[in-house]
């Protein structure tokens, strides 16, 4: 790392970005949206245009790659009574309502340069007038000042750094973004004011997607040329990594940290030939070096790669970043085209923001609009039973026919729930969309693919609860299902046998068959639990092994379960072993876990273990854990993420943060810094098991 | 044939090449009173299982194994005061699955005969060489040391690659004299891989309360131990 990137990265940790900031009370703004009846597509866009007026251009000393927020606050467009008024009149809404999870396709506009963009506007305007499409006339209209209000801020940046003197940045900022760029750094200083401009136009959770692939003709060229080294490169790229965890304390989340930065890289191009490359090379020993919980690393990997590319991530994770996150092609891309994706797109894909699968450019899938609770359906399953049960015996299959009787009523509720989505426009992020200018439509009002995602949370435990309830009611006989049931609700008082009994049934994640079998059945139906369903964009909803913040929520709403888990005790995050189980170790959780068939389920959601830092106390540790990945992937896992944790540095963490500012721990599909979370948060992964 | 086992490890990462299966093998008798592992001590406690079923146990991760280029190590308690046991369980797995590399953990001290039988199946041994000198094994492990170091005598001219593992005891074994004496005593053999020298394992304390028993090592627990090389 050269000095001058030290000084940066230093100073960025340390927040002297802060100084730049100020607070701007959009109150006045939203009340004349509403006093004038303004329309949603020009309330964004003039959302987008006085945050942008807001910002003041300021310079960090000793960067090159500028852009950095200075107003707090992202104007709101609605107030919550106008939602309210439209949730009741019959309209869902994904969050907050705006596109969010989102990887926009960064690569044509940095390519052709914004200039190419208004051109395209300018010609689709002319034939929407003289067809007389209202709609597409007033998104094009707002696409053009938004796409004016952001050149409009990089020119005040650019005469703002030539005043004081920078200017190889009012060079950079006279040619890009309104032109496409011609050098690698051309091209990361265009990226770098399109994703913030995102950002100031309201979107949240906005990943970076391949970059190692469409910045990677800038980065050959240069080198080609001999204008860059691998030196230079890895400065510059550097750089822009450490840009992204400038601003992001202010980006929307559940939690610090939980910001969608992701970059997704590897796998294979849309050809279908190999991917990986140097560049994919350089961005891994960036990460390693800055060792910034921005951007989040993802690695495409396939049945082919070699163990040197998982061990170049592995490298990573020894450094306790808590990533990459891996996802295996050979599962994904054909989940995608049995979901309808073409064989082109479904190659061409990146994580939406953590790890729900999306195809930035052509995807605007709301891809975590909500999730079911296997915990909580197994525990209405079991109350509905033992009431039409009262004077008969039932057998495990009727437990089983039951569960996943809840699971569709669940399900089949989601499907009525989201019937009629609306998302609140976004005229700049459409510009930089695939086809919203040639369609003369906002993004929001659809794309090639608009599916909804699903989580599945508490997979483990509910997989876990019904071992145990076939293992205690129908196998041993120790306890009725009745009177199991009633113990669920007093965490199991006075039967401390039973509780022990629970503890002891077989569990996911010590290859069981006992156990697992029963997970084959449970991913085997969720996995075909939407079939036929569709949303009225015309999408699908996708089911997932995801759990997003939902392992912390969803257990406010269930008492005990059946395997021994105690009323408010967490589930475990994402698809991984209950907390605080026994498992024999990691080799046996990826066999547990790799059991069903988790191209059913492909919306994402990771395997997400821990291992104790000691594995990497030796040099080969890498190596080892490397195969570990690999025989996860080469067992058919759909994805992983692997946590480097030690339960002793976390508790001192809680005791003296102070101490603890750099630690990192991956929470459910991001990477955050430890002392940011919140306590439950905290305590969840302190739970966790070590393997 | 029978045996007792305490626990059998998956995905053991410290235990030699690639990640391995580390099955520890029940008794010793060795008493080293800074003893890491003291539920492996007694002959009859632990778990009575089979060759085979240890060895079919092993081999349910044979393919993550072979892939990774790992095996199985066997350690203890002291593998080798069940050397039969020990040589069925290879003899067993390498019938199944004659991909996996075989190790061995071991003090050294059993007779010539089981040291051999054993150790001439081993892809690479871990042996233990705690003092360079009878009297200090007799001080803190309580054995007379002669088989020990007549084995470790057998095993530099056997061809079977090892390592030596000392675990370094602050006060005990950890000075530069013991440490090069130590060296000397294994110096020159060309299947010599290495001499490491280790932290002896300070969390050890909390197992012994567990057990019921009282932990008194009888050296200075609040020092580091010296773990530096006296190889220049």
């Amino acid at each position: 790392m050269t000095n001058r990137i030290k000084s940066l990265l230093d100073r960025t940790f340390d927040k002297e970005q802060a100084k730049f900031r100020r607070d701007v009370d959009w109150k006045p703004l939203l009340e004349r949206f509403v006093a004038e009846g303004i329309g949603d597509e020009a309330r964004a866009r003039i959302g987008l245009e006085e945050m942008l007026k807001a910002e003041t251009p300021a310079f960090m000393d000793g960067e090159r790659l500028a852009f950095l927020r200075t107003v707090r606050q992202i104007p709101d467009l609605h107030t919550d009574a106008e939602m309210d008024a439209r949730r009741a009149a019959g309209t869902a809404f994904g969050e907050k309502g705006v596109v969010f999870n989102l990887t926009a396709d960064f690569g044509p506009t940095i390519r052709d340069g914004l200039g190419a963009r208004l051109g395209e506007i300018d010609a689709r305007l002319a034939k929407c007038r003289a067809e007389g499409d209202a709609e597409g006339v007033d998104f094009l209209e707002n696409a053009r000042l938004s796409v004016e209000a952001v050149l409009g801020l990089v020119d005040r940046y650019r005469v703002e750094a030539e005043r004081r003197g920078l200017a190889e940045i009012a060079a950079t900022l006279a040619h890009v973004p309104l032109n496409g760029a011609r050098t690698f750094h051309e091209a990361l200083q265009s990226l770098r004011i399109l994703h913030y401009a995102m950002w100031c136009e309201g979107e949240y959770h906005c990943g970076l997607g391949r970059i190692d692939q469409y910045l990677f003709p800038y980065y050959e060229a240069d080198i080609k040329a001999g204008r860059l080294t691998d030196e230079s490169a890895l400065e510059e790229l550097e750089e822009f990594f450490i840009a992204c965890n400038r601003d992001s304390d202010l980006y929307i989340g559940v939690q610090q940290g939980d910001n969608g930065q992701s970059v997704m890289l590897g796998g294979v191009t849309r050809e279908g030939k190999s991917a990986f490359n140097d560049l994919s090379r350089l961005c891994l020993k960036a990460c390693g070096e800055l060792k910034l919980v921005d951007p989040k690393i993802n690695l495409r990997v396939d049945k082919t790669t070699p163990l040197e590319i998982y061990e170049l991530g592995t490298a990573l994770t020894a450094k306790g970043l808590g990533f990459p996150q891996y996802a295996n092609d050979d599962v994904v891309i054909p989940a995608l085209q049995r979901w309808g994706y073409e064989l082109e797109d479904a190659r061409d894909y990146s994580v939406a923001a953590c790890w729900e699968f999306l195809v930035p450019g052509c995807g605007m899938d709301i891809n975590n609009i909500d999730a079911v609770s296997f915990v909580g359906a197994l525990d209405a399953a079991l109350k509905i039973l033992t009431q039409r049960h009262k004077d008969t015996a039932c057998s495990f299959d009727d437990v089983k026919r039951e569960f996943f009787a809840e699971i569709q009523r669940r399900a089949d509720a989601l499907v009525k729930k989201y019937a009629h989505v609306e998302i609140l426009p976004g005229p700049f992020v459409s510009v930089i969309s695939t086809d919203c200018i040639k369609k003369a439509r906002d993004i929001s009002k659809g794309a090639k693919y608009n599916n909804f995602g699903i989580h599945g949370t508490g997979i483990a435990v509910a997989v876990d609860s019904l071992a145990s309830v076939r293992e205690l009611v129908f196998e041993k006989k120790l306890v009725a299902l009745e009177e199991l049931v009633k113990l669920l609700d007093t965490d199991f008082a006075g039967r401390p046998d039973v509780l022990a009994a629970a503890k002891a049934a077989p569990k996911m994640g010590n290859a069981d068959a006992r156990a697992d079998d029963l997970a084959k059945e449970l991913i085997a139906f969720w996995g075909h639990a939407f079939d036929g369903k569709r949303n009225d964009r015309g999408g699908i909803f996708r089911p997932g092994t995801g759990s997003a913040m939902y392992y912390i929520w969803h257990t406010r709403d269930v008492q005990a379960s059946a395997d021994g888990r105690l009323k408010g005790q967490p589930f475990s995050a994402n698809y991984a072993p209950s907390l605080d189980v026994p498992v024999k170790g990691p080799v046996s959780v990826v066999r547990s876990f790799t059991e069903p068939d988790l191209g059913q389920v492909c919306n994402g959601g990771p395997l997400t273990i821990e291992i104790h830092d000691s594995a990497f106390a030796m040099p080969d540790g890498v190596g080892k854990v490397a195969n570990l990945v690999k025989f996860f992937i080469e067992r058919g896992g759909h994805q992983m993420q692997i946590n480097t944790i030690n339960r002793d540095t976390l508790l001192d963490a809680q005791a003296h943060p102070e101490r603890h500012r750099h630690l990192i721990v991956r929470v459910w599909g991001w990477s955050g810094y430890f002392i940011e979370l919140d306590k439950c948060f905290q305590d969840q992964i302190i739970k966790r098991v070590e393997l | 044939m029978l045996g007792r086992i305490f626990e059998i490890r998956e995905f053991t990462l410290h235990d030699g090449p690639g990640p391995r299966t580390t099955v520890f093998l029940q008794g010793c008798p060795l008493r080293c009173t800074w003893c890491h592992n003291p539920e492996g001590q007694e002959f009859g406690a632990g778990r009575e299982m089979t060759d085979e079923e240890v060895a079919a146990e092993v081999l349910k991760n044979a393919d993550f194994l072979v892939m990774s280029k790992g095996g199985v190590t066997l350690s203890g308690g002291e593998p080798l005061a069940q050397a039969g046991f020990a040589a069925a369980i290879i003899d067993g797995i390498r019938a199944k699955e004659p991909r996996l590399t075989h190790v061995i953990e071991t003090s050294g001290f059993a007779s010539a005969e089981d040291y051999r039988t054993v150790v001439s199946r081993l892809d690479f041994v871990y042996q233990d060489v705690k003092f360079p000198d009878l009297d200090g094994y007799r001080r803190w492990t309580g054995v007379d040391a002669t088989p020990i170091f007549e084995n470790i005598k057998w095993l530099k001219k056997s061809g079977v690659p090892f390592a030596a593992r000392v675990p370094c005891i602050p006060g005990v074994n950890d000075s530069r004299e013991t440490k090069s004496a130590i060296v000397q005593l294994v110096d020159g053999a060309s299947n010599l891989r290495g001499i490491e020298f280790l932290p002896y394992n300070r969390l050890a304390g909390a197992k012994y309360a567990k057990l019921g028993r009282t932990y008194s090592p009888g050296f200075d627990e609040s020092r580091d131990p010296d773990v530096s090389s006296v190889i220049s």
